[in-house]
């Protein structure tokens, strides 16, 4: 009853959200000085026909009043139209939904390799004598300080063309997954072992630890049985981050490894001033996050009592 | 309540007839940290518990009580050199054991339990999976009867309904209750070695009161128990030796009668001495005259002087003043439901009430800082309302506040000048007059003048508690509300801030609302009392009158609950003389 | 005389010691031992201030500290491995990529301080407002900044070039802009603190003017964490922008920029790695010595003071 209600209530807020950028992308468009046609077209550097510049008007309703462009505009998105790439000259959810497929896979692998590096060593590390704590914390302060394009160079630089273990980049396979996967996870591990490690050593000083060791517990099955269930409340919270990084980091990997992808089609967008397209994944965006959270949300009700009893 | 009743036949075979002390240590001796920053902790400390016996370790914070009863069982703590002549814990050598040698012992053979229980349990497990877990850690029962096993032990402490209970997180249970299900989980494995680490200090009174009963009734021939306490008057009735700690070292140690009927070190005398209690209404608390002026008789407060009692004025009326919060399910929570009283020139009225009652909502609301729903308070005869209205600086500033924890009532980048400074600045005193004001207002609360440019942060409790009243005064208040002033501070530190304001009265005939949940402090600060409860005033009147012949059955179990140092006449009988060493 | 050795895991001073289940070990809380903790310079702390000296150095004066002009084409001089001749070898023009490197500093810095500027002044202002109106201005603008939460930075910063286009300015504008609701949010969260407060409510009791209050308690308060946070923003936002400047959107190539700089030298990763190393290991060094001395700042700032 409880959980029930409060997922409604977290769709609800997720519908606001896609709303709220909807519509901020709309106003951006709408304000910014100058004919919208030609924005959306690609600027007049683009030199488009008459003829398409008076398509986008009708399409967009660009010589009704602004109401009724912006009703139009929440009824297209409605319908799932997200309006015609001028670019690509196929509508905008079919070039999204062409790359969907590679940035998922790519992220996917992210994660499986991100999150238990960050568990095992938040762990193991968590109040461990000096060395091992600054060894590791350093670690964590350089992957988290170095850009990830400078991460992928690194990877690059070491296991293509040194070792020549895996391919410099592409689409083909499982092995030219590794090295860009490898990139995205290390740039998420950096920032979320920190935090986690941090949490994990607060936990570790609280007295229900002391009283569990007090029962007999040995050290390890202390961290793992009960401190790492609080740990992960807080850190859970950087979900938003993780997922930032990844959909962010897509567009640095893409580009470093030449691969196919949402990040990729961002860039190529922003090249082009592709307008409609920019649009699109900016709401792909807060859909995942949307979704997302919610995910994290159930994650709550699962790890805490508090959030259903309380 | 459910009675307690204990049932032993279960106690695990490991806990033997063996004769000698459960534990023994010579010479303790525990450093924090190297170098230039190694401090010591523990020096040279020897104890030993015999099998039925209960020591009392009591100090103040810092005196290393807390580091001594973890060091028994192995658990120091990170960076921490231990060294001892010898330490023994069941007749075997245990001064080179490792973590693993430890973990077979500890809650088999020896049970912890330490203070708040809110978290010193899991939050996110229930009751009964904590306190199964010492079960499943040693293997004591088949896994299929350690259910059985964990209710029987919950209702053995007295937990009622313990099948609902088993399967409820620690935030569902009460303090009492939470306390009650550490203490199943410490004797589960009926260890013959149990430390109870202040186990009452973070409950209510009356809750206390039990939870010393039902350690009282864990007391048996087979058991031995370090009790560690900063309260000598908690374990006064529960222990049979005592050692009193200060700064690492056992400074006194006798058994509980001859401490506290004949304290030998200056130390033990000065913290008998210290507490609060109705016998020591009127006269100091402490030996220290540290204050810049003599005290006390002597100097007659002029304005409180020229008026008999009858005519002297209001300085608050309080009105039928409720306040309700909303409590985040739609319904209301009411914190303070009609309550009415005056405060007249140069009293002390007590507010006396456990948590949850109230009265830390009245004394916001008679600051001003919160609005109650209905009612009024009225300062120098005019409400709130009023002077808000038009910006009257000087009613505002004629009620000031003293805080429980002062620290985070100072601006964190403030010094000590800068903290007394605005306050004098905000009193009009002109800048020229500014610097020998707060030197003034500084020398007025005993600290000295090379303080004045310290954060407070770099102070001590009882330092910044001096810099809170010194700005209080400041403003040259009429009425200082004290909210719990000396709760967070040890107990000599607490007699010497007590003295100061009961100083700072007589010279500048203040009038305090004194709010404390330590019936002790109310009794001797107080002239007049009210008794809260759930928001509203059960009982009120002059202190002698309320604590003698109490009227409210509430009132009766807080008086009753209060621990008293045992005078010779109502010693307990001594029980188990053989044991002793 | 017996030395438990379980105990003595670990000892030293560098991180927080404690004991498991006691606030922390005591120590020595003079004004003097005060005083030696703060000026103990770690080895970490000192480099990264030497190198942040050698920063500034090269921004004020790079002809100083490199003779060579960073622009000169020299295709005979071509990549020349790192060596006697220049110290960090030449690029496929044959310019001096020490030289380079020198006269690229002021650039990142400009892009790292100018985005960090417009991040703090357009959050702090926005997060003001929230925090000190009430709930209903408070509830609009967090619902707006949830929504941009929803949108990673880098991706924020591509729509605003999108629009606008490339360039070291727009890119400044671009990462700023995708900065402001971090900023935002942790000044409204610090101004609820604050407001909060017992000393504010202590300076209120002592009948100061709400105006006062404000700008003698609540703002200083709420600025300090968000100025330190924003330390470490800065080496963020020079980050942000090499990679911008990495995918072409930032500054444009024949300026030394050390994001354009990589970007050029990926296409001769294999034969020049050089190209690639020495300008990454100048942007990590610069973004982690900001990073190290943000965090000890912040570590000072919350009393952590080791």
């Amino acid at each position: 009853m409880h959980t029930v209600r409060r997922i409604l209530l977290r769709l609800l807020v997720g519908v606001g959200v896609l709303w709220g950028a909807a519509t901020m992308t709309f106003l951006a468009v709408y304000l910014i000085p100058g004919d919208t046609a030609l924005l959306i077209l690609g600027g007049p550097d683009a030199r488009p026909t008459a003829e398409t510049i008076a398509q986008v008007r009708s399409d967009y309703l660009l010589d009704e009043p602004f109401i009724v462009q912006y009703a139009g505009y929440l009824g297209n998105l409605f319908q799932g139209d997200l309006g015609q790439s001028y670019r690509l000259r196929i509508p905008v959810s079919e070039a999204i939904g062409q790359q969907i497929g590679a940035t998922g896979m790519l992220a996917a692998a992210a994660t499986v390799l991100a999150l238990p590096l960050t568990f095992a060593v938040a762990v193991l590390s968590a109040q461990r004598s000096n060395w091992v704590r600054s060894l590791v914390s350093g670690v964590e302060v350089v992957l988290a300080a170095t850009p990830t394009f400078i991460i992928g160079f690194a990877l690059l630089i070491v296991f293509s063309f040194t070792l020549q273990w895996f391919p410099i980049g592409g689409d083909n396979g499982f092995s030219a997954l590794v090295l860009p996967a490898l990139t995205l996870a290390l740039a998420v591990f950096g920032t979320l072992s920190q935090v986690f490690r941090n949490e994990l050593e607060d936990v570790l000083e609280q007295p229900f630890i002391l009283t569990a060791r007090a029962r007999g517990m040995r050290d390890l099955p202390v961290r793992v049985l009960h401190a790492v269930r609080h740990a992960a409340i807080p850190v859970m919270t950087l979900s938003g981050f993780v997922v930032a990084s990844l959909l962010g980091g897509s567009v640095i990997v893409e580009t470093l490894f030449s691969r196919q992808g949402i990040g990729a089609l961002t860039l190529a967008s922003v090249y082009n001033k592709d307008l409609p397209v920019i649009i699109g994944i900016v709401l792909l965006c807060a859909a995942v996050y949307v979704v997302v959270n919610l995910i994290i949300d159930l994650l709550y009700t699962l790890i805490d009592p508090k959030v259903v009893t309380a | 309540m459910t009675s307690t009743t204990l049932q032993k036949q279960s106690k695990a075979p490991a806990a033997s007839n063996r004769t000698g002390p459960v534990v023994d240590i010579q010479n303790l001796t525990v450093d924090f940290g190297r170098g230039v920053h190694q401090r010591r902790v523990v020096r040279n400390v020897s104890l030993s518990i015999s099998p039925g016996e209960c020591l009392a370790l009591v100090g103040e914070s810092g005196s290393g009580k807390s580091v001594t009863a973890r060091t028994l069982v192995g658990l120091t703590g990170h960076g921490a050199q231990v060294t001892a002549d010898r330490q023994t814990f069941n007749g075997a050598d245990s001064g080179g054991w490792g973590e693993r040698q430890w973990s077979k012992v500890r809650g088999k053979d020896a049970g912890f339990i330490l203070q708040d229980a809110l978290s010193s349990l899991d939050s996110l497990r229930t009751i009964g999976k904590e306190v199964g877990e010492v079960l499943r850690l040693h293997d004591l029962f088949p896994p299929a009867e350690r259910y059985v096993r964990v209710i029987e032990l919950l209702r053995s402490v007295g937990v009622p309904d313990p099948e609902v209970r088993a399967s409820q997180y620690p935030h569902q249970l009460s303090g009492g209750l939470r306390q009650r299900a550490l203490i199943a989980s410490a004797i589960a494995a009926g260890p013959g070695l149990l430390i109870a680490d202040e186990p009452t200090t973070a409950l209510d009174a009356t809750i206390a009161a039990q939870v010393l009963r039902l350690l009282g009734d864990l007391k048996d021939s087979s058991t031995g128990m370090l009790v560690v306490s900063h309260d000598l008057a908690v374990v006064a009735h529960l222990a049979d030796r005592v050692a009193v700690m200060r700064q690492g070292e056992i400074v006194e140690e006798g058994t509980m009668e001859a401490v506290l009927q004949d304290p030998q070190h200056p130390y033990t005398k000065a913290l008998l001495a210290a507490v609060p209690s109705a016998s020591s209404r009127g006269s100091r608390l402490t030996g220290d005259h540290g204050i810049a002026v003599e005290p006390v008789e002597t100097t007659a407060p002029e304005s409180a002087s020229l008026e008999t009692p009858a005519e002297r004025q209001v300085l608050i009326s309080v009105d039928e003043i409720s306040k309700t919060y909303p409590n985040g399910v739609g319904a209301v929570r009411t914190a303070v439901a009609g309550v009415s009283f005056e405060l007249k020139k140069g009293d002390t009225l007590g507010i006396v009430g456990e948590s949850g009652s109230g009265k830390s909502t009245v004394a916001r609301i008679v600051l001003g800082v919160e609005i109650p729903d209905t009612g009024a308070t009225l300062i120098g005869g005019r409400p709130w309302a009023e002077h808000r209205k038009q910006k009257d600086r000087r009613a505002r500033r004629s009620v000031q506040m003293i805080y429980q924890d002062p620290l985070h009532s100072f601006d964190p980048r403030k010094t000590v000048r800068q903290v007394i400074g605005q306050a004098v600045t905000a009193a009009g005193v002109p800048r020229a007059g500014r610097y020998a004001r707060i030197v003034e207002l500084l020398d007025l609360v005993g600290l000295d003048e090379d303080k004045i440019s310290s954060r407070p942060i770099e102070l001590s409790g009882g330092q910044r508690q001096r810099v809170a009243i010194a700005r209080a005064l400041a403003a040259e208040p009429e009425v200082i509300i004290c909210d719990e002033p000396v709760s967070a501070l040890d107990v000599s530190v607490q007699a010497r801030i007590l003295d100061l304001l009961a100083d700072l009265q007589h010279r500048l005939g203040l009038s305090y609302l004194f709010i404390s949940h330590d019936l002790g402090v109310i009794q001797h600060m107080s002239k007049d009392v009210l008794v809260m409860k759930d928001g509203a005033i059960l009982e009120r009147g002059p202190v002698a009158t309320v604590f003698d012949a109490p009227q409210h059955d509430y009132t009766r179990q807080l008086i009753n609950a209060i621990p008293q140092l045992p005078t010779t006449r109502h010693f307990p009988a001594t029980k188990q003389d053989g044991t002793r060493s | 005389m017996t030395v438990i050795p379980g105990a003595t895991t670990s000892a030293g001073s560098a991180h927080t010691q404690t004991v498991t289940g006691l606030p922390a070990a005591p120590r020595d809380t003079s004004p003097h031992a005060r005083q030696r903790r703060r000026w103990r310079l770690r080895p970490g702390l000192l480099l990264a201030s030497l190198f942040l000296l050698w920063l500034a150095a090269a921004v004020v004066a790079p002809g100083v500290l490199a003779s060579a002009d960073p622009y000169t084409v020299n295709p005979s001089r071509s990549f020349e491995a790192p060596g006697a001749a220049a110290i960090f070898g030449t690029d496929d023009s044959g310019a001096d990529i020490y030289s380079r490197i020198v006269h690229g500093a002021a650039t990142s810095l400009y892009i790292g301080l100018g985005a960090t500027a417009i991040g703090v002044v357009g959050g702090t202002a926005i997060g003001l407002l929230a925090g000190l109106n009430g709930r209903l201005v408070e509830a609009s603008v967090m619902r707006v900044l949830d929504v941009t939460l929803a949108i990673p930075e880098i991706l924020l910063a591509l729509v605003v070039i999108g629009i606008i286009g490339g360039g070291t300015e727009n890119a400044i504008l671009a990462i700023g802009a995708g900065s402001i609701a971090y900023y935002a949010r942790i000044t409204r969260a610090q101004t609820h603190l604050v407001r909060r407060s017992g000393y504010v409510e202590a300076a209120r009791t002592l009948g100061l003017p709400a105006g006062k209050v404000l700008f003698t308690h609540v703002i200083p308060n709420v600025m300090k964490p968000v100025l330190v946070l924003a330390t470490i923003g800065v080496g963020s936002a020079i980050g942000a922008g090499a990679s911008l400047s990495f995918l072409g959107l930032g500054t444009p190539p024949p300026a030394p920029e050390w994001g354009a700089m990589l970007s050029v030298g990926r296409n001769f990763i294999s034969n020049a790695p050089w190209m690639i190393t020495i300008p990454a290991a100048f942007l990590v060094a610069t973004v982690l010595s900001i990073t190290v001395i943000g965090r000890e700042l912040r570590r000072r700032a919350e009393g952590r003071v080791q």
